[in-house]
C-alpha cells in the first residue's frame, strides 16, 4: 500500500514537472528579446530543459539503471555530457541546422536501444554486445542535437552568443545532475528491495515502450505537422 | 558465462544486466525478449494512434481522439500553428500596420458624364498610402483603375484592373509608388448618367480630367 501511495505521488510530480517539452512561451519571448549576454538566466533556462526533458531523463535512466558504483555512474554520465556538449555548442555556433523531429526521433530510439541493452537484448538475440560507451558518446551527440535545435528555434541574437550557449549548456550539466541525483536515490532505494531484479525487465519494457512512443510521436510530426 | 554481479573488470560487458540472474535457457530469454519487445511496440503503437496523433496533429483514425475530447486539443493546436504561420504580413507581403503621421481625407463626390464620353478622377498618394473606396454608376461604365507615377513620362500609366460594363466596384489600394492613382470611366449609353465615389484615405489632392477641358484640382485640409 505505501509503495503504491509512493508510486503515485512520483508518478504525479513527475508528470506536472514533465508537461513541457522544448522551451515554453514566456521563455521563448525572453530569448528572443534577448541582446547580449545573460549568463544566469540562460543556465536556468538550460537546467529547466533537462530537468523537464522527458527524453533526457528516459535515457539517464537506462543508463545508470545497471550502474552500482559511483565510478561508473561518472564515467558514463562524462560521455553523454562530452556528447551533447560537442554538438550543443558546435551546432549553434556552427549554425548546423538539424530536423528537430528526425533528431528528436533518433532520441527516442536512444532510449528503445538503451532499454533493449538493459534486457540483455543484443547479446541474447544477436550474440554480441555493441560497445556501451561508445553507444553513450554517440547517443550523447544526437542528444546535444536536440537541444541545439531547440534554441536554434530562437534566433538568438550574435551578441554574447557564446556566453549565452555556454551558460545553456552548463545550466544543462547542472539540471542534469540535480535529476540524476534524484533518479540515483530512487534507484539505489529500489534496489535494496528484493523486487528489484523481479522488476528489472519488466521496468526496461516499460522504458522501451516510452522511447518507442517518443519514436512515434516524432515521426508522425515530422510527417504532418 | 560470467555472473551478473561479478565485479571482476570486463572490457566487453561494462553494464551487467538483469536476466543474468536466473538461470533461464537462452531460448527462453529470447521468447522473452521477443514477448517484451511486441508489447512494448504495441502500447506504443496503440498510445501513438489513439492519443498522441489525436491531441497534438488532429489526426484521428480510429476516432478515439473525438471520444476522449482530445481531437479538439489538437485542432485548437492546429489553428494556432496556422494562425501564427501567417502573422506578421498579409498574403501579398504588405505590412499590416502601416501607421501615418497625418489623419486620413475622406469624401463623397457624385460626377455627371455626358453620354459616349469620359471622365478621369485621380488621388495623390505616396508609397505605402492606403486608399478605401467604393462607387457605383446610374449605367454599366468602361472603366480603368489605374496610376502615373511620378516622374513618368507623359501618358505613361500602370493598369491595376481594366473592365467594361461595370456599375460599381468596391476595395482598398495601397499605393505601390507615389503619383497619381484613380478611375477612368466611359460612359456608353446614349444618357447622361453619374458615378458617385466614396473614399477615404492619405490623400490631400486629386486631380479632375475631362478631354478638352482644363484639370480641376481639389486640395483637402
Amino acid at each position: 500500500m505505501r509503495r503504491l501511495l509512493l508510486t503515485i505521488g512520483l508518478v504525479a510530480m513527475a508528470s506536472a514537472a514533465l508537461s513541457a517539452h522544448g522551451v515554453s512561451g514566456k521563455d521563448a519571448v525572453f530569448l528572443q528579446g534577448l541582446e547580449g549576454r545573460a549568463i544566469v538566466p540562460l543556465m536556468y533556462l538550460g537546467a529547466k530543459h533537462m530537468v523537464t526533458g522527458y527524453d533526457h531523463l528516459l535515457f539517464l535512466v537506462g543508463v545508470i539503471f545497471f550502474l552500482y558504483r559511483l565510478k561508473d555512474v561518472l564515467l558514463y554520465v562524462s560521455l553523454f555530457t562530452i556528447g551533447h556538449s560537442l554538438t550543443l555548442l558546435g551546432g549553434v555556433l556552427g549554425g548546423i541546422h538539424a530536423n528537430p523531429y528526425l533528431i528528436d526521433a533518433v532520441i527516442g530510439f536512444s532510449v528503445v536501444y538503451k532499454a533493449f541493452e538493459n534486457m540483455d537484448g543484443f547479446r541474447k538475440v544477436f550474440g554480441f554486445q555493441p560497445d556501451t560507451r561508445a553507444a553513450v558518446l554517440i547517443f550523447g551527440l544526437f542528444h546535444g542535437f536536440g537541444l541545439a535545435t531547440k534554441l536554434q528555434d530562437f534566433e538568438l541574437a550574435p551578441q554574447g552568443l557564446v556566453a549565452n550557449i555556454v551558460s545553456f549548456n552548463v545550466g544543462v550539466e547542472m539540471g542534469q545532475g540535480l535529476a540524476l541525483t534524484f533518479i540515483l536515490i530512487a534507484l539505489t532505494f529500489w534496489r535494496t528491495r528484493s523486487g528489484f531484479f523481479h522488476h528489472a525487465f519488466a521496468t526496461n519494457a516499460i522504458v522501451m515502450a516510452c522511447g518507442l512512443l517518443l519514436v512515434g510521436y516524432q515521426l508522425s510530426g515530422y510527417f504532418l505537422a | 558465462m560470467a555472473t551478473l554481479k561479478s565485479q571482476i573488470p570486463n572490457p566487453k560487458s561494462q553494464t551487467p544486466t538483469a536476466t543474468e540472474t536466473a538461470v533461464e535457457p537462452t531460448q527462453e530469454i529470447r521468447h522473452r525478449l521477443a514477448v517484451a519487445f511486441g508489447a512494448a511496440l504495441l502500447v506504443a503503437g496503440v498510445l501513438l494512434v489513439t492519443v498522441i496523433l489525436p491531441a497534438e496533429y488532429a489526426v484521428d483514425p480510429l476516432g478515439t481522439g473525438a471520444r476522449l475530447g482530445l481531437l479538439q486539443l489538437g485542432e485548437t493546436g492546429k489553428q494556432v500553428a496556422a494562425l501564427e504561420a501567417g502573422k506578421g504580413s498579409a498574403p501579398t507581403g504588405v505590412p499590416i500596420l502601416a501607421p501615418q503621421e497625418k489623419s486620413f481625407t475622406q469624401e463623397t463626390v457624385t460626377f455627371q458624364v455626358k453620354p459616349k464620353e469620359g471622365l478621369e478622377y485621380k488621388y495623390r498618394l505616396h508609397k505605402g498610402e492606403a486608399l478605401l473606396y467604393s462607387w457605383s454608376a446610374s449605367a454599366p461604365m468602361n472603366t480603368e483603375f489605374h496610376a502615373e507615377p511620378d516622374g513618368a513620362p507623359r501618358g505613361y500609366a500602370q493598369s491595376y484592373e481594366k473592365k467594361d460594363g461595370m456599375t460599381g466596384a468596391s476595395g482598398t489600394l495601397t499605393a505601390p509608388f507615389s503619383g497619381i492613382h484613380g478611375w477612368y470611366w466611359q460612359n456608353t449609353t446614349g444618357q447622361d448618367q453619374t458615378v458617385t465615389l466614396t473614399s477615404a484615405g492619405y490623400y490631400n489632392l486629386a486631380h479632375e480630367f475631362r478631354s478638352d477641358q482644363p484639370v480641376k484640382n481639389k486640395n483637402f485640409k
